[in-house]
């Protein structure tokens, strides 16, 4: 798993357009979102809605939208991280790419 | 669909596309007397279940065929389970509790964005697709693979297009 510092760095990963990083109470550490509000209050509470049935299981949620602008949401220990991709790239890609960043998927 | 002539009162068996607007207009089998008259909204309505029903059947059953899909199954956010083809270890009550989480988990991000018009839960190896069909009713598909196949979006799309109240 990636240090806290580190996490700025997920703006770089490939298909990452926008980010949002809040602590276990929901709380935003980093984010770059256009509505940071609007956008914990979605990440935190589903985030910790499909944990409470995936537990340590849960690899992430894709929120599929009409405009291609996914959002995905991983659960990185007490922490929740929302990502919204790049209209142009596929979500699985980027999921993919964001789970290596964490260290938690296939290199 | 049956309907009777109002001239000499017998039956006659018409189909759907007899039927515009809300009014019915048929010339009778027996005395080919001309009945145009609006039929009651219970029978609309009967007529509509009944073909929303069949096509829910005739959607499962297609998704049977797919290796990829594990099975999938209906909940109703406030009857629980409908409709249920999902493997058998899993209980009617692991369902409900699955349907209600992940039913609540996609109404809030539709809340705040109300383009979403689907979820999938990556959980372990399984995929969770969770999509609305109806105002109340949301289908919940489960597979191996992280996208669901393109005919399976398909024949969502075609089940979420015809349900009543869209």
């Amino acid at each position: 798993m990636v240090s806290l510092k580190d996490f700025l760095k997920i703006a770089k990963v490939n298909g990452v357009d926008k980010y949002i990083f809040l602590d276990s109470q929901g709380k935003i550490i980093a984010n770059t979102m256009k509505h940071p509000g609007r956008s914990s209050h979605m990440v935190f509470n589903c985030g910790r809605n499909i944990s409470a049935i995936g537990r340590s299981n849960l690899k992430y949620v894709v929120f599929s939208k009409k405009d291609g602008k996914d959002i995905l949401i991983f659960p990185v220990g007490n922490y929740t991280l929302g990502v919204v991709k790049q209209q142009s790239i596929g979500s699985q890609l980027v999921a993919k790419a964001v789970l290596v960043f964490l260290g938690m998927g296939p290199k | 669909m049956i309907l009777f002539c109002e001239d000499c009162g017998e039956k006659n068996e018409l189909k759907k596309r007899d039927v515009q607007n809300g009014h019915v207009v048929f010339r009778c089998a027996f005395c080919h007397y001309l009945n145009s008259y609006p039929i009651p909204v219970s029978i609309k309505k009967n007529v509509r279940k009944r073909d929303t029903l069949f096509k829910r059947d005739n959607f499962f059953k297609k998704l049977k065929t797919f290796p990829e899909i594990m099975g999938a199954f209906l909940y109703h956010e406030k009857i629980g389970v409908i409709k249920n083809q999902m493997p058998i270890m899993l209980q009617n009550e692991d369902l409900d509790i699955l349907g209600r989480y992940l039913s609540a988990s996609f109404l809030t991000g539709q809340s705040c964005y109300s383009n979403i018009h689907q979820m999938m839960a990556v959980i372990s190896d399984k995929h969770i697709t969770i999509q609305r069909i109806e105002p109340h009713v949301f289908i919940l598909i489960a597979s191996k693979i992280p996208s669901l196949p393109g005919n399976v979006q398909d024949l969502l799309s075609d089940l979420i297009f015809d349900a009543p109240g869209k």
